[in-house]
């Protein structure tokens, strides 16, 4: 008899997997083992959706900084609103932070179901399980390196954070999807199903009371953290990883001239701005960028690590200087005096490179930059991330379009 | 709900393909250790914080009397959720000597501070339902 290789395969999945024996089953894997009567889908679905617009919302604001960065062909990124990436970076930090009180719970929520038994009824079962595993492990990844990452605790990753962290992101919402999937019967039924919960013991939780108390325990790690976003709320950050007014001359930093190597260079009386363009090459000593016009604007330095901090910025305008050599309208390289380091230039494309508010500055908050935040000359932009606010600027280049 | 289902399985399967083939190709990724680093991160999950959290939870539903039992449960995960997140802060291992900008702040202080508003709200529910106030 030939069968056809679809029932074949099906047979396959569903055909039962050998149980282990009985007297393996103790501790956690005993029946009613758990005996909270909090766990339901009704609650894990609800915690499950929030968790999923927790980390859609991570990929999307993640996905976006990715693009923002390392732009591919199709993607381009609008010099305003100003503001706009300090919230996205805000939105994405802070959310990955209120997950982990949230994942914490999800997974409370069906702690016991780890400890299924038979672990695995047949292939379609012992596969699902395996797809839980790269679902929680991606996620708990996730997390992880991401506080790590906010903390500027790099030992304990034997691997690079960005790609990593990047690919991760891939592997988690790939896997709740997968997760939905499979699930999608159950949660429909537990988020639609007019249900009469199970009566609350005496003096206890009830599954509502849990849903506050994860909602107290988000409150409680968003104030704690996201200060370093939103100042009004930084008197009570007292973890948060940055302080938007503590830093040289009142701004945060992420790389000190001194790690940068560059003060020997940035120090040399013989400093020059070299700006090229189609119509020629200037040489600019600091003076000659002082006798231009000068120009003020208040910009937000915004990390990537989720702080930011606004503060009034003075120097030229780069679209005068392109001007000068020809190349108005395009966009331009800016290269930094420091080298072999993946922050040393950054391209302004033609939005940014135009903009009135995109500067290349000498002065903060009416001083001139300290060593750390670009002396002799930085690059300033609207709506950009601190990364590609390119310092110690020695060079900048239009790029024939 | 079933093409649905089958739309999310699709898109998601080619998600974790995306992943594993950027996870092998990436300069930047280590993918044994990322796995060990994943593996790890479950074990202490799964193995060590789930069922310690689950084992004190059982503990007080058997010995905390009634008025007192809901806040000390909210309390406890707030504070399990605080500790764990601020741990690598007051470690502190990410300070520079070049760069005060970093950590600035006294982060075991600052946990102490947190822990401490989190069981003046718990002890201000539970004097509520104490005097019969609340749920």
């Amino acid at each position: 008899v030939v069968r056809r290789p679809g029932a074949v395969l099906n047979g396959l999945l569903h055909r039962r997997l050998p149980v282990p024996p009985e007297w393996l089953r103790r501790g956690p894997l005993r029946r009613k083992a758990f005996t909270s009567r909090l766990r339901s889908p009704w609650l894990t679905a609800r915690l499950g959706l929030i968790v999923g617009i927790a980390f859609g919302t991570c990929f999307v604001t993640g996905l976006l900084s990715a693009a923002i960065q390392h732009p591919p062909a199709w993607f381009g990124w609008p010099s305003r609103p100003i503001g706009l990436y300090r919230v996205t970076q805000g939105v994405h930090v802070a959310t990955g932070i209120a997950s982990i009180p949230l994942l914490g719970a999800k997974l409370w929520s069906v702690y016991p179901k780890l400890f299924a038994w038979p672990p695995a009824r047949d292939v379609v079962h012992a596969l699902e399980r395996l797809s839980v595993l790269v679902l929680s492990g991606a996620a708990l990844f996730q997390l992880t390196t991401g506080v790590l990452n906010i903390s500027y605790w790099y030992a304990p990753m034997p691997f690079a954070f960005i790609a990593s962290h990047f690919w991760g992101a891939w592997l988690a919402i790939g896997a709740l999807l997968v997760h939905i999937a499979v699930k999608l019967p159950i949660i429909a039924g537990a988020l639609t199903r007019r249900t009469r919960p199970p009566p609350v013991p005496v003096g206890g939780f009830s599954r509502r009371s849990v849903l506050a108390t994860v909602g107290a325990a988000v409150g409680v790690i968003t104030l704690a953290t996201v200060g370093q976003t939103i100042r009004p709320l930084t008197t009570v950050a007292v973890l948060a990883p940055r302080v938007p007014d503590i830093g040289p001359q009142g701004i945060p930093v992420n790389q000190s001239a001194h790690a940068a190597g560059v003060i020997a260079k940035t120090h040399d009386p013989g400093y020059r701005l070299v700006v090229t363009g189609p119509s020629g090459r200037l040489e600019l000593s600091l003076a000659d960028l002082a006798a231009m016009p000068q120009v003020t604007v208040n910009l937000p330095i915004a990390c990537v690590e989720g702080w930011s901090a606004a503060a009034n910025w003075t120097g030229v305008r780069v679209r005068d200087l392109l001007a000068r050599v020809g190349a108005g309208g395009l966009p331009a390289t800016v290269v930094s005096l420091q080298q072999n380091s993946a922050y040393g230039s950054s391209t302004l494309d033609a939005s940014h490179a135009a903009d009135p508010a995109t500067l290349l500055a000498l002065a903060v908050n009416g001083e001139p930059l300290h060593p750390d935040h670009g002396y002799p000359v930085r690059l300033i932009a609207p709506n950009r991330p601190g990364a590609m606010q390119t310092k110690w600027v020695g060079r900048l280049s239009a790029v024939a379009s | 709900m079933r093409a649905a289902r089958a739309a999310l399985l699709v898109v998601g399967l080619a998600g974790i393909t995306y992943a594993v083939i950027g996870i092998l190709t990436d300069d930047g990724t280590r993918p044994l250790n990322q796995f060990l680093f994943t593996l790890a991160l479950v074990v202490v999950h799964d193995g060590i914080v789930a069922p310690a959290a689950i084992g004190v939870g059982v503990l007080v539903v058997r010995w905390a009397p009634d008025w007192v039992r809901p806040p000390v449960q909210a309390g406890l995960f707030a504070s399990l959720v605080l500790t764990i997140f601020a741990i690598p802060f007051v470690i502190g291992a990410g300070r520079l000597p070049d760069n005060a900008s970093i950590l600035p702040l006294n982060y075991a202080h600052g946990l102490l501070l947190g822990l401490g508003a989190i069981w003046l709200g718990a002890a201000g529910w539970a004097g509520l339902r104490w005097r019969g106030r609340v749920p």
